[in-house]
């Protein structure tokens, strides 16, 4: 008897051959779903990657709106909008007191310019900001490098000005202190060259400036602070909080931030939960599509599906074949279309977030795992997808009489 | 050859098909038994309802009306699951059209019927499967795709695919209606063997009068009812 080889999967690999049996349409097969897969993933990946930046770039942008007292100097030209070095005090409980609805986060400053803290050259003018670590989001969110450690008591971080290395010893009113972290550049004075610590910090030092310059400020004056730094609650509107905020309290100047920017927080928030909307809707679309040309499938093979019917094929056999085939289809689609999807992510890094990214705008990537993780559940889903469109077509099919396939009448 | 004991038994069998034009009976109330071992031949006219009444004896059909025992069981009381393990066990079919899957080897589409009943392992099904190629003389052709074979060695393959599982009743719808007549008589020869030999039953429907002649039993049908 002659040698001969034998197969490892037979009825499963019936399937690839079918496939493999229309070329041509199997081709436009799965550069439909590679091409609705690789806009998933495109998108997903942008999508988790403009939220990120987002999340981060939008708390740089600082606060919505800002309190100081009524007399205090402010810079309304500047994009981020920060408190001045000013003697005007407002009280620390005042927000709290107040309980406005509109207010999202709100983050007290104190502001102190000195020339006399033993800091840089004689004389050299220095904004210390004193702020909650608890409650700040206009400050922390700049930090592009730091102490690989935890923040402990005598830390300091730098605006990015300063040309100083993280972990340098510097004094300040003769107490020591540790460069923890330094500020991205955000091109406003005060934020730029200012150092900045922990409000509890900022108050130790009150004792030896009081020493070394015969007062203590008014705003390291225990319950006082320069300012509050506030970010509006989801849906409430810039001109209703300043209302609010002028009927109930009295001595204080609001100061409005980037109404424009604001609106296209809350704009691009609204856009992502409709693109969400578009991706469900591609994959229902690719299940129709599946579906319509399945159907067409079985209807052509039903001569061959009634004979594996007839030499003793299961319904569950015949059923299994068909989704098979489209999951093999469908995943071969999905896993093009993440590879193309890489490939245009590689485009976008080259062109759209080189120059965002030029332009001073941040872009965070989604991490690697992440994005394998994105690339995994846009395969599955193709597939799934596959499963999904070709099940009703292959169910059909598995219930009609082998002869009635056969006959062509199934 | 009889073994004693009833292969077929079908009263009152009957099936209409619902067209645009109205019910069409194709088979009308047929009574027919058959004992085991023997060879049956169904002669008739083409469209006179032969191989619809083969299509309902092989469970390949749902006869409208009428009872059928194959082989002891009411095969149409049966569900999907226990109906697909009858056809695949208990009956060989021969069909009238090339009915090879074009992409498989001559071997592999005659394992398919064991692969799909798992009945044994899959190396033991090959074994079986080349055995029943060599004994019906085809035992250089393992590899070769129907495309490269004639019509007579893809019948005597269909015929391997049939006696895989080592059926109890073959069931040969016009075996031969596209073959020379050397080849057609080849086939019938070794459908009658099996018959003798392996003691399975045949039944042939064909329209040939002459393969029909060597049948133990003829039964002549004639638009959908038996001719007396």
């Amino acid at each position: 008897m002659r040698d001969f080889s034998i197969p490892r999967w037979l009825l499963g690999s019936l399937a690839l051959q079918n496939l493999g049996r229309r070329k041509a349409r199997t081709t436009l097969l799965v550069a439909a779903v590679a091409i609705s897969s690789a806009i998933v993933f495109t998108g997903v990946v942008m999508m988790r990657s403009i939220e990120t930046s987002m999340a981060i770039g939008f708390s740089r942008l600082g606060a919505d709106l800002m309190v100081v007292a009524q007399h205090a100097l402010t810079n309304i030209t500047a994009a981020l909008l920060t408190v001045e070095p000013t003697s005007e005090t407002l009280d620390a409980d005042l927000l709290a007191r107040a309980q406005l609805d509109g207010i999202g986060r709100a983050a007290a400053q104190r502001v102190f310019r000195t020339e006399q803290s033993d800091f840089g050259g004689q004389g050299e003018s220095v904004d210390l900001i004193g702020y909650d670590p608890e409650r700040d989001f206009t400050i922390q969110p700049w930090i592009t490098e730091r102490l690989s450690r935890p923040t402990r008591s005598g830390d300091v971080i730098l605006g990015a000005a300063r040309e100083i290395p993280l972990g340098t010893q510097i004094v300040l009113f003769g107490k020591p202190c540790q460069v923890y972290a330094k500020l991205g550049r955000s091109g406003v004075g005060t934020h730029e060259r200012g150092i900045f610590m922990p409000s509890a910090d900022l108050l130790a030092l009150a004792p030896a400036i009081k020493q070394q310059t015969g007062q203590t400020p008014p705003m390291l004056e225990p319950g006082k602070v320069s300012g509050f730094l506030i970010e509006l609650a989801p849906g409430a509107t810039e001109l209703q909080l300043r209302f609010a905020l002028l009927a109930h309290l009295s001595g204080i100047k609001v100061i409005s931030g980037g109404a424009l920017l604001t609106g296209i927080r809350q704009g691009i928030t609204a856009l992502l939960g409709g693109a969400v909307s578009l991706v469900s809707m591609m994959f229902a679309s690719t299940a129709l599509l599946v579906s319509v040309l399945f159907s067409a499938i079985v209807t052509e093979r039903r001569g061959e599906l009634g004979l594996l019917k007839a030499i003793g094929a299961k319904r569950t056999q015949i059923v299994g074949m068909v989704l098979t085939e489209a999951i093999l289809a469908t995943g071969i689609g999905g896993l093009c279309g993440v590879v193309f999807g890489m490939l245009l992510l590689r485009v976008f890094e080259h062109s759209l977030v080189y120059y965002l990214t030029e332009m001073g705008v941040p872009f965070i990537w989604l991490d690697q795992t992440n994005t394998i993780v994105v690339g995994a559940i846009c395969v599955s889903g193709a597939a799934l997808t596959g499963a999904i469109g070709a099940l009703a077509p292959a169910w059909r099919v598995s219930r009609h009489d082998p002869y009635d396939l056969i006959r062509g009448e199934g | 050859m009889s073994l004693g004991f009833e292969m077929l038994s079908c009263r009152a069998l009957r099936k209409t098909y619902q067209t645009g034009r109205g019910p069409v009976d194709a088979v009308r109330g047929i009574d027919l038994d058959m004992s085991a071992g023997r060879y049956l031949a169904v002669i008739g006219r083409s469209g006179s309802g032969k191989s619809t009444l083969m299509a309902m004896i092989g469970g390949l059909s749902h006869p409208s009306a009428g009872s059928l025992l194959v082989d002891d069981t009411d095969i149409w009381s049966l569900d999907d699951n226990a109906m697909a393990r009858f056809r695949n066990k208990r009956i060989g079919y021969i069909f009238q059209f090339a009915s090879l899957l074009p992409s498989l080897r001559a071997i592999d589409n005659v394992v398919l019927p064991a692969l799909l009943g798992r009945h044994d392992g899959t190396a033991d099904s090959y074994k079986r499967a080349a055995q029943l190629l060599t004994d019906l003389g085809l035992g250089s052709h393992f590899d070769a795709y129907p495309s490269e074979m004639s019509a007579g060695e893809q019948r005597r393959t269909v015929i391997a695919r049939a006696l895989i599982n080592d059926p109890v009743l073959l069931l040969a719808d016009e075996p031969t209606s596209d073959l020379d007549v050397e080849t057609e008589g080849d086939i019938m020869v070794l459908l009658r063997n099996i018959n003798r030999e392996r003691g399975t039953t045949l039944i042939l429907v064909t329209h040939n009068l002459a393969l029909a002649s060597e049948a133990e039993q003829v039964v002549h049908i004639a638009d959908g009812a038996i001719v007396p």
